[in-house]
């Protein structure tokens, strides 16, 4: 699902953000990203949604050479793949229901299928009750809910979740932990989630990669956090 | 293009909610476009007039040829002839002395009865020529007053002349007024617009990432900037129509005196009003087009 080879990316201050990154991830795994600040994470979820272009090497997320891309197909690709952020990023001006709706609009769905997929997203993120409100009357736990729904709203193949958890205390996250996997295992979505929460990553063992300064400095299957000194 | 169209309601419903949920900021950019165009329909009243002003008064530009004493009618005729053939006359109309004297009379009452008496009228029996073009005038008489059977050809007088160049000078400075701001007012409504955009640009990059092509981002922005420059125009057409009407009625068509006619409001004032509409429009879309442009550029 999705394949790095031989990845490097470096900025023209000099960084090198990724350093030969090799990495293979298979349709339906749930996978942490950790490594402390400044080891690339965010630079691989920007190579992974087509913000950015390898220095050097391939990435390929579900059959799609994302560094060749044309500009005016990124978006068409950043469809098969949904990103949710630590900062959830909603419209404030708009409901709920909107922002999870407002995903299906822009690739132009008619209203009648929005309003279905929408109603069956919002059971999914446990979110029935609060359709009608804007995201300022929701508590973290629920904005982030509502933006894991978005993320998903069209089904993407490939969900990035960036630090999802970063502002939640640890009852939420495990919620918001839940309920990731509940989409690994229901909706078969490739997950990919960046996190600092070594908690986390140590109750809900998976697959884990960790980088540091740019390298892959271990990837073990049986999981757990890995701490640095 | 199906596509498009079948986003059409959504699209407009989202610039109508744009609109309303950034009411503040779209509210100056409206006052922006408002200002903007009743200074411009103020300077294009103005111009407008004084441009039909001019033509006034440059319509009664004649030259008065006065004719030698000896001549008799076929010769006249002949001379005549001689004097259509010149370029740039239009209409050539032959005066006889007792004619001239009437309409001497006619215009300063009976000071000149006088000399009707006999053979007293001290008068020459004159042409009256007009030219194609006000330009013409000049040339015309010089030619008239080098011609064999002429005695005399004057025209208008330098005063006329005067005021005909300071209509002029204040008719293109306008135009260059209005040139230079409406050119300002794209600048100014576009800046505005791109602060709405500004204070949105985190709706564009949330739009961005859930895979919106730039074309379906930039079609609610500029929705807008259509509906801001409608609106923005409405109340200078308001103003211009009525506020013309009004004062064509009040000054009953003319200006001080009745060589300054006014333009009629019928369709004068009206297509300006074409004209506001217009610029609104295209001001509007122009400004929003170009501020949400700035946004949409990205590199990779």
């Amino acid at each position: 699902m999705i394949l790095l080879e031989n990845v490097s990316k470096s900025f023209k201050n000099g960084v090198h953000a990724l350093r030969d990154v090799n990495l293979y991830i298979e349709e339906g795994e749930f996978v942490y990203i950790i490594g402390p600040t400044g080891s690339g994470k965010s630079t691989l979820i920007k190579l992974l949604d087509g913000e950015l272009i390898p220095s050097s090497g391939r990435v390929v997320v579900a059959g799609t050479d994302v560094g060749k891309l044309r500009h005016s197909k990124v978006p068409l690709y950043r469809r098969n793949i949904g990103v949710v952020f630590q900062d959830f990023r909603l419209l404030p001006e708009l409901t709920v229901f909107e922002n999870i709706a407002f995903a299906l609009q822009v690739i132009g769905l008619d209203k009648v299928t929005i309003r279905r997929r929408v109603r069956e997203i919002l059971e999914l993120v446990s979110l029935e009750d609060k359709a009608k409100s804007f995201p300022r009357e929701l508590s973290g736990g629920q904005q982030q809910r509502a933006t894991i729904g978005r993320a998903i709203a069209n089904s993407p193949r490939v969900l990035i979740a960036d630090e999802p958890t970063g502002n939640l205390d640890p009852e939420k996250s495990q919620e918001i932990m839940d309920l990731l996997e509940k989409i690994n295992q229901e909706e078969n979505t490739t997950i990919l989630m960046v996190t600092h929460d070594s908690n986390l990553v140590d109750m809900n063992k998976k697959r884990t990669i960790a980088l540091e300064e740019g390298y892959i400095v271990a990837d073990i299957q049986k999981g757990g956090y890995i701490h640095h000194d | 293009m199906i596509r498009f169209f079948r986003l059409l309601p959504y699209h407009l419903k989202s610039a109508i909610q744009g609109l309303v949920r950034h009411s503040a900021t779209a509210f100056s950019a409206i006052s922006a476009v408002t200002m903007t165009l009743i200074l411009m329909a103020l300077f294009m009243l103005l111009t407008g007039n004084i441009s039909s002003f001019t033509k006034n008064i440059e319509s009664d530009f004649r030259i008065h040829a006065s004719i030698d004493a000896v001549q008799d009618e076929a010769d006249i005729a002949k001379l005549q002839q001689k004097v259509e053939s010149i370029p740039g006359v239009k209409i050539v109309e032959f005066s006889n002395k007792d004619q001239e004297l009437a309409k001497l009379k006619e215009e300063n009452e009976n000071i000149f009865g006088m000399y009707e008496e006999g053979d007293a009228n001290p008068l020459r029996d004159v042409f009256i020529i007009e030219t194609a073009t006000p330009e013409d005038i000049e040339p015309v008489t010089a030619t008239l007053n080098t011609t064999e059977g002429i005695n005399k050809a004057e025209y208008g007088g330098d005063g006329v002349s005067v005021m005909v160049d300071l209509f002029k000078a204040i008719r293109n400075g306008g135009f260059i007024f209005v040139g230079a701001l409406s050119l300002l007012a794209v600048f100014l409504i576009s800046t505005t617009i791109k602060m709405t955009i500004y204070a949105r640009s985190t709706e564009i990059g949330i739009m961005r990432n859930v895979g919106a092509t730039n074309g379906f981002i930039r079609v609610p922005f500029i929705a807008e900037g259509l509906v801001i420059g409608l609106v923005g125009a409405l109340l200078p057409c308001i103003f211009t129509y009525f506020g013309y009407s009004y004062l064509y009625q009040i000054l009953n068509g003319q200006f001080l005196s009745n060589m300054l006619v006014m333009q009629e409001v019928y369709p004068f004032a009206l297509n300006i009003c074409y004209v506001l509409l217009g610029c609104g429009v295209l001001v509007g879309v122009l400004g929003s087009f170009m501020a949400v442009s700035k946004y949409l550029r990205w590199k990779r």
